[in-house]
């Protein structure tokens, strides 16, 4: 991972953007969120003699859910046509090792209150979710990508069970490790090979999310990231949930 | 002044933002948040009085700052991280509004983060970690109406641990740290609310519109697309030390 993360080390010089993207909207019958912040720790400890290292992480999410979920189980909640605005702060803990983990967190529906420019900020609705995480694509094979399953809880109705996904951004147009004229676009999406459009805006970056198959298997597709995916001027890991 | 005011407050405007941004850093102030969510509530529906909110917010500070000492990217580079002349930081943090006076306060709690292992998207790893609190009055105009601006006085930022070691603690563990490097601080600032303008017709507000911040002397400061979050227009919250 170390060779890919200093490769992925082109930061990001996100200037001279222009707002021309769509909004992002939630896929049918899901959520898609986008991680705003993040606190990570490390977290070692031992037992038996043995050391372990974890990866401990708060985040604040935000996104849209579609009509007729657990997130938004009423159209009056509704934000917009895409459907409700939610709000996320989730904790989770993945082995350094494994890869797999826990999470856990609280979500509020929120609709547009006191300044309808910014974001929607008064809560229509609050719950709490707790699920495991698979993050074993990301941390051992470095794969940009994770799944989680889990359940979700509202103030309105029972547990739901869900599944999701969390794509990590990356530049296409890095190479896989020095010297091999190998891009993680050529690598992760062979079957879409064409750099990001807005590559330009970016600073030249070809930023990218990978897609998957009906099973949940990277496609050789990536989805290019829009500049309403886009945070501070920084991509954002994305959570696409199916509910 | 009071004209722009008028204006301001006489629509919600939108139109597609077209914006050369530059990268959103600590620029007059000595920091500069944004506020990335929000959940807010009010204490009576019908009659409201009272406004809390909690809040998500990330930006960039100086070094030598509080939040952001010296000694703290010293200690950085040591270590081999990435540093520069600003931190990351991250917050959440709590407020409570009066709505009839405009008065109120919040509480909070701050980390610097710097990048480890996805330098593609914001930096994550925690290296301190500290609180916070002020007090904020929402500023109002000459003929009494409020503005999109909430002063900040009375602040007080108290770093808390150094990579997980309590600042009691540092020179314990890192040479030539002591506790006297990451002191406690004051600080005053200012909340600047997004508004937008659309001509004198009121339309229904949505992302990607044209958006500003309300300056000091009434000017209004167009907001850059590094200010937005997923399309919508923030926050700006303004620190000086």
């Amino acid at each position: 991972m170390s060779s890919k993360t200093t490769r992925l080390a082109a930061i990001l010089g996100l200037a001279t953007l222009a707002l021309t993207g769509v909004p992002a909207a939630a896929r049918a019958g899901g959520a898609t969120l986008y991680e705003l912040t993040e606190n990570m720790k490390i977290v070692t400890s031992s037992r038996d003699g043995r050391t372990t290292n974890r990866r401990a992480a708060m985040s604040a999410l935000t996104g849209v859910a579609a009509v007729n979920t657990p997130l938004c189980p009423d159209a009056s909640l509704a934000s917009g046509p895409a459907g409700c605005a939610v709000n996320v702060t989730g904790l989770d803990n993945v082995s350094l090792v494994t890869g797999l983990g826990t999470l856990a967190g609280t979500f509020t529906t929120v609709v547009q209150g006191d300044n309808p420019v910014d974001g929607p900020e008064a809560v229509v609705l609050t719950g709490s979710f707790t699920g495991r995480m698979d993050f074993s694509p990301a941390i051992v094979r470095q794969i940009p990508y994770g799944s989680v399953s889990g359940r979700v809880a509202s103030g309105r109705g029972k547990d739901t069970p869900f599944t999701g996904v969390f794509r990590l951004p990356f530049a296409g147009n890095v190479e896989v490790a020095p010297g091999l004229k190998v891009t993680l676009r050529q690598l992760f999406c062979p079957a879409s090979p064409a750099p990001n459009p807005l590559a330009p805006m970016y600073g030249g970056h070809d930023l990218a999310y990978l897609d998957f198959d009906a099973n949940g298997q990277p496609n050789g597709q990536c989805l290019d990231i829009q500049p309403t995916e886009l945070s501070l001027g920084a991509p954002l890991v994305r959570f696409d949930v199916k509910f | 002044m009071a004209s722009k005011t008028k204006r301001m407050f006489a629509t919600v405007g939108l139109i597609v933002l077209a914006v050369t941004g530059v990268p959103a850093a600590a620029t007059a102030a000595s920091a500069t948040l944004y506020e990335l969510t929000e959940n807010m509530h009010l204490d009576n529906m019908s009659a409201p009085t009272l406004r809390t909110a909690s809040a998500a917010l990330q930006g960039t500070t100086q070094a030598g700052t509080p939040i952001c000492p010296a000694a703290l990217v010293t200690l950085l580079s040591t270590l081999g991280f990435q540093t520069g002349s600003t931190c990351t930081i991250t917050a959440f943090a709590e407020d409570s509004v009066s709505l009839q006076t405009g008065s109120g306060a919040f509480t909070g709690g701050f980390a610097v983060v710097v990048n480890a292992d996805n330098p593609v998207d914001a930096p994550e790893l925690v290296v301190m970690t500290g609180t916070f609190g002020a007090s904020m009055q929402v500023l109002a105009g000459a003929n009494g109406e409020r503005l999109p601006l909430i002063q900040i006085t009375n602040g007080t930022v108290t770093p808390t641990d150094v990579l997980g070691v309590p600042i009691a603690y540092v020179g314990l563990y890192f040479t030539g740290l002591t506790p006297e490097m990451f002191p406690s601080g004051t600080f005053g600032g200012m909340f600047r609310l997004p508004f937008a303008m659309h001509d004198s017709k009121k339309v229904k507000p949505q992302r990607n519109t044209d958006a500003f911040y309300l300056g000091d002397d009434g000017e209004f400061i167009r907001i850059q697309q590094n200010e937005t979050s997923l399309g919508y227009a923030t926050v700006r919250v303004e620190i000086g030390f």
